[in-house]
């Protein structure tokens, strides 16, 4: 009873007999924050995603909400630079979430429509 | 007061009325019906050893329920419970390999040390007038009290890091849930961190409570509050059945004796005024028609059911003989699954699949082509 | 006597509606969590209701309200969900279960089902003893459930076997042939769901018990979700409450 929990999340010795209490552990990592920008000669202006994306409302965007992957981030960024016509400069700034925080994915190192 | 002896008294030599240990039997086999029973219906794709727990798992726990061999029965439950656990490949679903589904395989093993028969039970009813009174050495629900502790303990212990009381992490699963990959204001990341802590703070109480709580108030109250926290969690979030087993073991909390006190008063008949002897015809008729003829309201307007059952199922079956082999059969999914880039099994087969009601010849081209994706839950057949 | 004025025992209605209440947590509540409604804020208001109500109908407090609620927004939701071609968490809202599950609760609403076995009974006891005109009603409810079932059977393709054979197929993935055998099982699944239509009237004691059987068989044989559950409920619900009564006190406890 008192063994597993000790062993499974004191030293990370997990076996399948002996019961660590591990709940909503990783869930929700991996969950990515998203902010677009478009890059202008007066700075760096933030863009509504989801208002780009052709949504009213964000309880209304089904699953442009969510972005999980840096390949939706490029496709998301690839349609807001279709909808701002060419030449855009779009740029985003993306966190993920880890067990620990937050890590860094992008910080508007390139122009995503190109 | 010496460790030894506060031991000896509190927990070794610990009695009480066993009815509280009989409502957490019949309580834990509903739950335990409700996350493994769609898993263990037997079918084809099972293999022997699934099959095998299948049955000791529905013949337990009918036993269990009714409570006939109860504590043999709840071992049995347990051990299933856990061979499910550990053994997931086997039964399909990688969710099972879940701390809900080892939570009800504890609950049922650690229920199965207590007198969990002597109440509320066939095995009671059966000995008659011999029945033994109903109070048990209940040393098992000190262990049951003690799992309890340990996980709530476990819990915080695991939510005690930077990710999680910075909020971050339950800003995640927030983002995850409802809010989307928008950046989020101050008052989402209030709202994140007070639940994080609030998460910690309740997991912790409730620990305490099971240990240190003095009066029957403060226990019903902590199990209100554990209801009420689990609750919400299971309102806000995705989660199974852990809910409904904590709603379960959390009944330790509360004293034996005034889960007899309150059953017992519950039970006791009551004088009261002679029933009205009014007619009640009309409201009876008027009930009945509307009744009667709901089906048939079904039949005319299509988002109301007309009472048909078992219409749906089978019809999407297909399949596959091979002139020198085995023939594979079974919704087109599953035939899907067996037969579709196999280049092992002979070609040409004779393929048919029911399409709109009849059966139909088709090609393996046509069989092989990509199924859109289905709800992970099995679709009951009614 | 007849149906509407019959007086009984309430213990087998207090009983059955913790039941009820149970197989609705299990079924239906898991969909109506907000996070499956973001769109509909109409549907997600509306789901707000039973995650008060069905724990209500559980523990028994203001137990024919919380029964009374709990079934007229299932009804809502699953008609103006259906309208909508609305899915909730992957299943959709036209299904027949939580429909009659629905209706069961409206109908159990009409009983004295908070009078046994409830914090209502805690708070105020009262004799176990009331009308039972709306325990009739929940006869005539499973008679027509399995009558509309029985008559929904009535069809070549059903005689024949073939959905038999079809629903065999299925659920266990083995061929099998719609011959003699399934035919043969197809008449008896429809004679045993008359059975089950005629039981909560006639022979009550001999038949329910059969009709228990084969509820609960369906189970392994079809997975039928919750359905089985439910209509073993409502077979057992269809006893005689004083019987039900004396076989309780039997299980009770010496004093």
């Amino acid at each position: 009873m008192v063994v597993g929990p000790v062993l499974g999340q004191g030293f990370g010795i997990n076996r399948p007999y002996l019961t660590a209490w591990h709940m909503f552990r990783t869930w929700g990592t991996g969950t990515m924050e998203v902010q677009f920008y478009q890059r202008t000669p007066n700075g760096d202006v933030p863009l509504n995603r989801l208002q780009l994306l052709g949504h009213t409302h964000w309880r209304t965007s089904g699953v442009d909400r969510i972005v999980v992957k840096r390949s939706k981030v490029r496709k998301q960024a690839q349609r807001i630079c279709d909808v701002l016509g060419t030449p855009a400069d779009v740029r985003a700034d993306v966190i993920s979430g880890t067990v620990q925080g937050w890590k860094k994915v992008m910080s508007r190192e390139k122009n995503l429509c190109r | 007061m010496p460790i030894a002896q506060w031991l000896r008294e509190h927990v070794f030599l610990f009695e009480g009325s066993t009815r509280s240990v009989a409502l957490l039997r019949v309580l834990a086999v509903c739950v335990a019906w409700s996350r493994l029973g769609a898993t263990l219906v037997p079918d084809g794709e099972m293999g022997a050893m699934a099959w095998a727990t299948s049955m000791v798992f529905w013949a337990s726990t009918s036993l269990m329920f009714v409570g006939l061999f109860s504590q043999p029965a709840s071992l049995a439950v347990g051990l299933t419970t856990w061979v499910v656990y550990a053994n997931h490949g086997d039964f399909g679903t990688a969710d099972l390999h879940a701390h809900h589904v080892l939570a009800q395989a504890l609950l049922c093993c650690l229920l199965s040390l207590t007198p969990c028969g002597r109440s509320f039970s066939v095995d009671r009813w059966l000995q008659g007038s011999r029945a033994l009174p109903e109070r048990g050495e209940l040393w098992g629900l000190r262990l049951l009290q003690m799992q309890l502790v340990v996980l709530y303990a476990g819990a915080v212990w695991e939510k005690s890091y930077a990710g999680w009381l910075s909020g971050d992490r339950m800003l995640q699963v927030l983002m995850n849930i409802y809010l989307g990959s928008d950046p989020t204001g101050w008052l989402t990341q209030v709202v994140a961190v007070s639940i994080a802590w609030g998460t910690v703070f309740a997991e912790g109480g409730l620990a305490l409570a099971v240990l240190f709580a003095p009066s029957f108030r403060s226990r019903l109250g902590a199990y209100l509050f554990g209801c009420t926290f689990h609750g919400l969690v299971y309102f806000l979030t995705p989660v199974s059945t852990f809910t409904a087993t904590m709603a379960v073991w959390l009944l330790v909390l509360l004293p034996t004796d005034d889960v007899h006190r309150i059953t017992e008063r519950l039970l006791r008949p009551t004088k009261g005024q002679a029933p009205s002897t009014k007619s009640r015809q009309l409201p009876f008729l008027l009930g009945a028609a509307v009744l009667l003829l709901l089906p048939i309201y079904g039949r005319l307007v299509p988002t109301v059911p007309d009472g048909s059952g078992f219409m749906t199922l089978g019809e999407d079956v297909c399949e596959v003989r091979w002139p020198d082999g085995p023939a594979v059969a079974g919704t087109r999914r599953d035939v899907h699954k067996k037969v579709c880039g196999r280049p092992d099994l002979p070609s040409n087969p004779a393929i048919r699949c029911v399409v709109e009601g009849s059966w139909t010849d088709t090609k393996l081209t046509k069989l092989c082509r990509r199924l859109p994706k289905t709800a992970k839950r099995r679709e009951s057949a009614r | 006597m007849r149906p509407w004025e019959t007086i009984g025992s309430t213990r087998s209605l207090g009983l059955a509606r913790i039941f009820l209440g149970l197989l609705t947590y299990a079924e239906v509540l898991a969909m109506l969590r907000p996070a499956h409604h973001l769109q509909h804020l109409d549907i997600m208001a509306l789901s707000g209701i039973p995650w008060l109500s069905v724990p209500a109908l559980i523990v028994g407090w203001h137990a024919r309200s919380a029964a009374a609620v709990t079934g007229i927004t299932l009804l809502a939701l699953h008609t103006w969900g259906g309208m909508q071609g609305l899915t909730g968490a992957g299943l959709p809202w036209a299904s027949v279960t939580i429909w009659e599950l629905a209706i069961t609760l409206c109908v159990l609403a009409l009983t004295p089902c908070g009078r046994s076995f409830s914090v209502d009974r805690w708070l105020a006891p009262e004799a176990e003893r009331a009308p039972l005109w709306g325990h009739a009603l929940i006869r005539v409810h499973t008679s027509v459930i399995f009558g509309a079932l029985a008559v929904s059977h009535l069809t070549p393709l059903w005689w024949s076997g073939e959905r038999l054979a079809r629903m065999g197929m299925a659920r266990h993935g083995v061929p099998i042939e719609a011959g003699p055998l399934m035919s043969t099982m197809a008449v008896i699944w429809v004679a045993l769901e008359l059975l089950c239509c005629a039981a909560p009237w006639v022979a009550r004691q001999r038949l329910v018990p059969i009709g228990l059987g084969f509820v609960l068989l369906q189970y392994p044989m079809l997975y039928t979700g919750t359905w089985s559950l439910h209509a073993a409920v409502l077979l057992l619900l269809c006893l005689d409450p004083d019987s039900v009564d004396r076989t309780i006190q039997d299980l009770s406890p010496q004093r």
